[in-house]
């Protein structure tokens, strides 16, 4: 086993480098476009500044966002400033936007200074319904999901060749004619990824001469792993750690790592925050949601039915349901 | 001439022992299905929660076609009409609207006209003369209202169909739902704005999502100032809940800022003075 797998080309950042260049060159020719980076949860984007280069030399300073009452301001230096984590800017309460929005008014006066910002997009997409932030960004960048292709090769780069072996236990079974992949397109001016329908040529093919097409054990794996983790990459390790009984995998084994399920509203509710903040403690439940739920009994419910595990005192979202979570919270028009 | 007719209607009768107990059998059937369907349908509507009145609205429709289908049914087992039965038949059942089943007629052919004509559907919210509540049943003679008090209230169709029917939400099942919360004079209207606004999108009920905004208006009175705020719940069912919830938080923080309430016992005395 060897760690190549992180060392690999990541199409996603090699665009986000490019985005990046683009809202600094466009900077220093004094057009500024504050930047917005949205990634899906167990798969955090990290901004060095390394990540894209200043012909006029400007320096950078780079801030991760505390969720406790800490001035992210303090260590800004230099006129473009990375702030990671920006979704902890705000608490799900009366009152509790009052830093998010402050931070936002410091970031619209502050003309001086170039903002890229990080966040998780489910808090995103809240706070963009709540209060407005997209406003606020005129360059939003969305982490592209991996193909089934960069993912398969992700995972399988940290072994030899031949060293996972592949066992089939299901009948053969015909490939998806219709595949979702994201593709960059350029439009308006704007590089948007969007979600592109592609045909499976060779499914298709097979499909209109009636022959089966043969799936070997490894690309059943890795299609069901592709399809579970929706192509978060994050997800997608989990899931393999998960099934993977060293060195045998079998496709029954990543259907057995995750599970389905359905939430009651208030289960919801507080599913969503943790989901948003990528991890909360119970207490900081308590403090925001407590006059709402009762956060004991429904931490103790989610932890049932394996939707978020404790690490002492802090909640997470199962990686592995992470899929069936999403689903269930987009029930309540919560994801 | 027409008792003969008369005479020829009861003639083609066939009050036979297998015919009644097949029209039995129908009618049982037929019953059966619409407990069945009605079942089925609510079991689809709650899984496919986005498109359940939709689904809902569907019962009415399939409701009629099975009575529709066992009349004929019944009819025909039981008589043998030529043209003379039937123009009889159209005689009798015209002398029965006369002698008093016209309201019956009325609200049977209103509720028809009303499941092609959809003024409101299953589980809208609506208000029909004083009443407000959800629309569990639409019969052939009446609507049936559930309202928050838990009182099933039976509006015959004739009724809302020539009534203003108001329907807070129309076929969705998100809803807008509108709470007023009344303050002294002198509060920071910013503020107290900004709270109530808070209150919605923090609230477990609240529909955040592109197209459902949250507004709150404000109206100045000579003693007080009204706070209304507009904002959607994700399930109708959760109106009042909604309601509720962000008032006693809004009050909760309002109080908390030092916000009162109107002063009523001033107001009331400087209107006793004028």
């Amino acid at each position: 086993m060897s760690d190549e797998g992180d060392a690999l080309a990541d199409p996603g950042k090699e665009a986000l480098r490019q985005s990046l260049q683009d809202a600094v060159d466009s900077f220093e020719a004094n057009r500024r476009a504050n930047v917005a980076i949205l990634y899906h949860p167990f798969n955090p984007v990290s901004v060095m500044e390394k990540d894209f280069h200043s012909s006029k030399g400007l320096s950078a300073s780079r801030t991760a966002i505390d969720p406790a009452e800490q001035d992210p301001w303090e260590g800004l230096q230099g006129s473009i400033a990375i702030l990671e984590g920006c979704h902890l800017l705000y608490r799900m309460r009366i009152g509790g936007f009052d830093r998010i929005l402050d931070a936002l008014e410091r970031m619209r006066e502050d003309e001086g200074r170039l903002f890229i910002t990080t966040w998780n997009i489910h808090a995103w997409n809240y706070l963009d319904n709540a209060i407005g932030i997209s406003a606020h960004f005129p360059m939003q960048i969305q982490m592209p999901d991996h193909s089934f292709k960069e993912m398969k090769e992700r995972i399988m780069a940290k072994y030899e060749e031949g060293e996972i072996e592949f066992k089939d236990d299901e009948l053969p079974r015909q490939r998806r004619l219709l595949e979702w992949e994201v593709k960059r397109i350029r439009l308006l001016g704007k590089d948007r990824d969007l979600k592109c329908p592609r045909i499976e040529g060779r499914a298709l093919r097979k499909e209109l001469l009636r022959k089966k097409v043969y799936l070997s054990p490894e690309d059943k794996v890795f299609e069901q792993i592709h399809h579970l983790s929706g192509g978060n990459i994050g997800v997608a390790r989990e899931i393999w750690m998960r099934s993977l009984h060293y060195p045998t995998i079998r496709p029954s084994d990543v259907m057995d790592a995750c599970k389905k399920f359905s939430m009651s509203r208030e289960e919801a509710f507080l599913a969503a925050q943790v989901l948003r903040k990528e991890r909360m403690g119970i207490t900081q439940l308590e403090e925001e949601i407590g006059d709402q739920v009762p956060v004991g009994g429904i931490v103790a419910a989610l932890r049932q039915k394996e939707i978020v595990r404790a690490d002492g005192g802090t909640l997470r979202i199962r990686a592995e349901n992470l899929k069936f979570t999403i689903e269930a919270l987009a029930k309540h028009g919560m994801a | 001439m027409v008792e003969d007719a008369f005479l020829d209607l009861l003639s083609s009768l066939r009050l036979d022992a297998e015919n009644l107990l097949y029209v039995a059998v129908i009618i049982v059937a037929a019953l059966l299905a619409v407990r069945a369907l009605h079942f089925i349908m609510q079991a689809l509507a709650s899984r496919y929660a986005a498109h359940g009145n939709k689904i809902r609205m569907l019962f009415p429709l399939l409701k009629l076609l099975i009575y529709a289908a066992l009349v004929f049914v019944v009819v025909t087992t039981l008589f043998e009409l030529g043209s003379a039965e039937v123009l009889l038949a159209s005689g009798l059942f015209g002398a029965a609207l006369g002698l008093g089943l016209k309201d019956v007629f009325a609200d049977m052919v209103t509720g028809i006209v009303m499941v092609f004509e959809k003024p409101y559907h299953i589980g809208d919210m609506v208000s029909v003369e004083g009443h407000y509540g959800e629309v569990k049943d639409m019969g052939f003679r009446a609507t049936r209202i559930l309202t928050p008090d838990d009182d099933l209230v039976s509006v015959p169709n004739i009724l809302m169909f020539n009534r203003p029917v108001a329907s807070a939400n129309y076929g969705s099942p998100h809803m807008m739902v509108t709470v007023d919360i009344y303050t002294d004079f002198g509060c920071d209207r910013k503020e107290v704005m900004r709270v109530l606004r808070e209150a919605a999108v923090t609230s477990r009920y609240s529909n955040i999502r592109p197209g459902y905004p949250v507004l709150v208006l404000v109206k100045d009175s000579p003693f007080y100032v009204r706070f209304r705020v507009r904002s959607y719940v994700w399930n109708l069912a959760d109106e009042f809940a909604y309601e509720t919830d962000l008032t006693v938080r809004a009050w909760r923080e309002l109080a908390r800022m030092g916000v009162e309430p109107p002063r009523m016992g001033w107001a009331h005395g400087l209107e006793g003075n004028a």
